[in-house]
């Protein structure tokens, strides 16, 4: 936050492609910020992110940029995760720029996992877990395109199981 | 009037008119024989008539019994051996019976409504048996019309013991699509029957066995009849029951039932499996089990909990030849999925009492699959994990050790879809749960589970009563892939599956932020979903949430009379503080914990939460109460004023409570059941869960206890809910307070879903004397979920 102006970092995708960063913002990955203190002062040195594409970063930088002069959550996620949790709410911007196809929300989840970044993986878990809430178990197979492997008798079976939920 | 109709179906059923025929003429061959295993139901009843063959007619008999539909059947059997039949004539009633609910769904056959218009049909049936007396003595006077429905079964089934066996190890593929051919090639087998009989060890030697039972068959029937194993007597016995197949059909009608009388057919041809296997053959149900009686001894596969997929595939034994079988099978298959569907809707319909849906279902389900109760049959076994798979734990080895669960006890009706908040649920129609029923899904299966005493011993001597597994871990560690590698499978392969990228711990944050019910729903969608949510900590975070005080008090506090009376001023604040206080200085006595509680259910948290008492939060507690009052009269007229009214209980975490007594609708006062609401009626009060295993119970009381419970034993089932401080909010300088003392149940529908007020009662705050009030019109309390109270979940 009390930025030293333009301090950047250089991040290497997995495509190839490299992303010239503030720092401020690449800090927001608590992943990213260790390896710079492990790298130290080598300017110039890009990061590589080999599991990170292109296209998600620039749309996770995005969030990054956006989120960059809030204070960083604190390392042990714990309590401080608990309380972050228990609102579902997503903050209003968040909400508009999580709007995205499934595919990269989920990949947003990924990347947000790997470069740790939590109050992220949080934004991307509450969309997951709102899109979930109030639909029938048919709903959430349709929408996730997962297909139900039970047996009919399986599925009676857990339906029976699951019956003290549903009341 | 099923006896009629049935026969006629029968008889247009191509297949059974074949074997009918077959029957008749070969009386002597295995063709009798089938016939016979038809008599055999009906034998009972036809026994009196026919006389011919005196052996098989009481086994005919003893199945006829059993069966009235198949009486008939049993007549022309009860000529032919007595003895024999009689064990035969039990499995193979059974075995009629669903032959019989087979042919008639497949044929005309009117359905049967009730008892009378079978008897009716019985005695046209005996006339008619009788008429045709002279010609039953051979194997063709079975023929009567119902005669060909019969013999299929009965070929089937008498050949089948020894193909059965056969079959079996063939088996597991396709038994069922054999029914209908079997049924003529059973024929054959009866004559074989003696043979099979020594044999049925020997499944290689079917086809010789076959035809030598032909040839003997009908030397046989004569001299076989002395053997009680041989299914020689089947074939005479067949003859016979080859009349009953219209007797049979007459059963079908009645086949709603048939799913668990062929369980219970099943399990005595099992019995008689060797010896009277044969004449169990008849009826598909006791064909199947006789198969794996005898396969048991004989097969690897004939394992505890198979005997089920047995009996399914023992079906299609009936054919005689396992080419034939093959052959059959693949084109049937699909049909036979269909008309396993519909059998299943069909027993779902007959359960909850739709019983012409059930009808018309089950005819259906038979048209297009003869075999269709026996491959259903084998579906619901599939659901049971094989006994030899060795991955299982001791607790999916428990869960399985339920060997042959009925149909009828899997399926259960499917419970009103309930809706957030609604009235319907307030009538109660089963009994309250007992906690040694954990699940309901359990007391039908039966899994082990500790008696209810054992129970209440072990929960006062030890701290930890151990649990039987729950269902669904047993059902977990029961798939052929280990659940840690299950997958999330792709639907429709033009759609990505994103979801299946995430791994575990990626899934896990996700549910962090569902409701419990979301959280299950989504473990509804398939198996993978189904495991992670299982082993989900979400469980522990919500569990540390609810198992704390006032739900989870210290062991030997004293629960009762916790000053009160020294609490005057009624203030909410006040009292909660006390309360904590309460709560804090006890809590340094022994104390139960979550981690206690958990470790009963073997470290399952979601099982904890399932199985241990909690008071609800989701939603309020109602009890709809009425009364009468006489209205002011008039000369002529009397005018009488039922009144109903309600009362609410809202339980908060942090152990306040809102009790609301008016005559207003749930719907207006559900929405605004908060410490808002203010109105005439309204108490607020602070509660206490006094959990079943809290060793010290209010001992100030005891009589209102055992009034409502008649012994300690019932009432340590319950954990009873304690609500005390009850003040009516805003007024000074009260004059009285209440308490409230509850029992804490769980109905058919749901957990911890019903309060039975046990005590109510008033303290003069001045005077300190404690009224009981009476409960003259006092309801249960049932719990209605409420969408827009989110509990701390």
């Amino acid at each position: 936050m009390a930025d030293k102006p333009k301090q950047t970092v250089i991040l290497q995708t997995s495509d190839d492609e490299q992303f010239t960063v503030e720092k401020a913002v690449a800090e927001r990955s608590a992943m990213i910020k260790s390896m710079m203190e492990d790298l130290g002062d080598q300017e110039g040195m890009p990061i590589p992110l080999p599991n990170v594409s292109s296209s998600v970063l620039t749309k996770i930088l995005e969030y990054c940029d956006h989120h960059k002069n809030e204070p960083l959550p604190a390392p042990d996620a714990s309590d401080a995760d608990d309380s972050r949790r228990r609102t579902s709410e997503i903050g209003e911007w968040d909400a508009r720029w999580i709007q995205v196809d499934q595919e990269m929300l989920f990949e947003i989840i990924l990347a947000a996992n790997y470069l740790d970044i939590k109050p992220l993986l949080d934004v991307g878990c509450k969309t997951v877990a709102n899109m979930i809430k109030g639909k029938t178990p048919e709903e959430i197979r349709k929408l996730f395109n997962i297909t139900n492997d039970f047996t009919p008798e399986e599925e009676e079976q857990i339906r029976k199981e699951n019956e003290w939920a549903e009341e | 009037m099923t006896g009629t109709p049935t026969i006629d179906s029968r008889s247009s059923t191509p297949d059974v008119d074949e074997e009918y025929e077959v029957d008749i003429e070969g009386e002597g061959e295995g063709e009798e024989v089938s016939g016979g295993g038809a008599s055999t139901e009906a034998g009972d009843k036809v026994g009196d008539e026919v006389e011919i063959m005196p052996n098989l007619a009481k086994l005919a008999l003893s199945s006829t019994s059993d069966f009235a539909s198949s009486t008939d059947a049993r007549t022309t059997s009860t000529r032919l051996e007595n003895s024999e039949r009689e064990e035969h004539g039990v499995d193979e009633d059974d075995d009629t019976h669903k032959a019989s609910g087979i042919r008639n769904g497949g044929g005309p056959a009117p359905v049967p409504n009730d008892e009378d218009e079978l008897e009716r049909f019985r005695a046209q049936w005996r006339a008619e048996v009788k008429s045709k007396a002279g010609s039953t003595s051979s194997a063709k006077s079975g023929k009567p019309p119902g005669i060909g429905n019969s013999v299929t079964n009965g070929g089937g089934v008498q050949v089948g013991p020894v193909r059965w066996k056969e079959r079996e190890h063939e088996r597991d593929g396709n038994v069922e699509a054999y029914a209908g051919d079997a049924g003529m090639k059973v024929d054959v087998d009866p004559g074989s029957n003696t043979s099979t009989g020594l044999d049925l060890g020997k499944d290689t030697d079917r086809v010789i066995e076959i035809q030598k039972g032909k040839d003997r068959a009908v030397a046989a029937e004569n001299s076989s009849l002395a053997d009680n194993h041989n299914h020689r007597r089947q074939p005479t016995t067949r003859s016979t029951k080859i009349r009953s197949p219209v007797k049979s059909t007459a059963k079908l009608p009645a086949s709603p039932i048939s799913p668990k009388k062929a369980l219970q057919n099943t399990q005595r041809s099992f019995q008689d499996a060797d010896g009277d296997g044969d004449d169990d053959g008849f009826g598909p149900l006791t064909s199947a089990s006789t198969f794996s009686a005898a396969k048991g001894n004989q097969s690897s596969a004939a394992a505890a909990g198979k005997p089920i997929r047995y009996q399914g595939s023992i079906v299609p034994p009936g054919s005689s030849s396992g080419q034939t079988n093959g052959a059959s099978t693949n084109p049937r298959l699909s049909d036979e999925e269909r008309a396993v569907q519909m059998y299943a809707k069909a027993v779902e319909s007959e359960q909850s009492g739709k019983l012409n849906d059930a009808l018309l279902l089950y005819r259906r389900a038979f048209k297009l699959n003869d075999d269709v109760d026996r491959a259903y049959a084998r579906s619901i076994a599939k659901t049971h994990p094989n006994t030899n798979s060795t991955t299982n734990d001791k607790s999916s080895a428990q869960a399985l050790v339920p060997p042959t669960p009925t149909s009828a006890d899997i399926i259960s009706p499917t419970p009103p879809s309930i809706e957030p908040y609604s009235f319907a649920r307030h009538i109660q129609l089963d009994p309250d749960y007992e906690k040694s029923h954990p699940i309901p899904d359990q007391s039908a299966t039966p899994t082990p589970q500790a008696p209810p005493q054992n129970r209440s011993a072990k929960t006062r001597n030890h701290p930890d009563p151990v649990f039987p597994p729950s269902p669904l871990t047993a059902l977990l560690s029961s798939l052929p892939t280990p659940p840690q590698e299950l997958t999330f499978l792709q639907a429709d392969e033009e759609l990505p599956t994103p979801i299946s990228k995430l791994p575990p711990e990626l899934i896990e944050p996700i549910l962090f932020h569902l409701d419990v019910t979301s959280i299950e729903r989504f473990g509804s969608t398939c198996w993978r979903a189904r495991y992670l949510t299982h082993i989900s900590l979400v469980w522990r975070r919500i569990l540390e949430k609810i198992y704390r005080p006032p739900a989870m008090l210290p062991t030997g506090e004293q629960i009762v009379g916790n000053g009160f009376s020294n609490d005057v001023n009624g203030a909410y604040g006040s009292n909660e503080r006390e309360a904590v206080e309460e709560d804090q200085s006890k809590r340094r006595e022994k104390k139960i914990e979550v981690k206690d509680l958990v470790k009963r259910h073997h470290g399952e948290w979601r099982t904890t939460f399932i199985e241990e008492e909690r008071i609800r939060m989701d939603g309020c507690y109602i009890a709809v109460c009425h009364y009468i009052r006489p209205g002011a009269g008039e000369e002529w007229v009397t005018i009488t004023h039922m009144i109903t009214y309600h009362r609410f209980l809202r339980f908060y975490p942090d152990g306040n409570v809102i009790s609301f007594l008016t005559t207003d609708h749930p719907s207006e006062i559900v929405p605004v059941l908060r410490p808002s609401i203010r109105g005439k009626g309204l108490h607020f009060g602070r509660w206490k869960l006094i959990r079943t295993d809290s060793p010290v119970h209010p001992s100030n009381n005891p009589d209102s206890e055992v009034d409502a419970n008649t012994n300690t034993d019932k009432m340590r089932k319950n954990a009873r809910v304690l609500i005390t401080d009850l003040l009516e909010p805003g007024v000074e300088g009260p004059k009285y307070e209440f308490e409230m003392e509850l029992a804490l149940r769980s109905t058919g529908r749901g957990r911890w879903n019903k309060l039975e007020i046990i005590e109510y009662r008033s303290i003069n705050l001045l005077t300190g004397e404690v009224l009981a009030l009476a409960l003259k019109h006092q309801k249960p309390f049932y719990f209605s979920k409420v969408r827009s109270y989110n509990p701390p979940l």
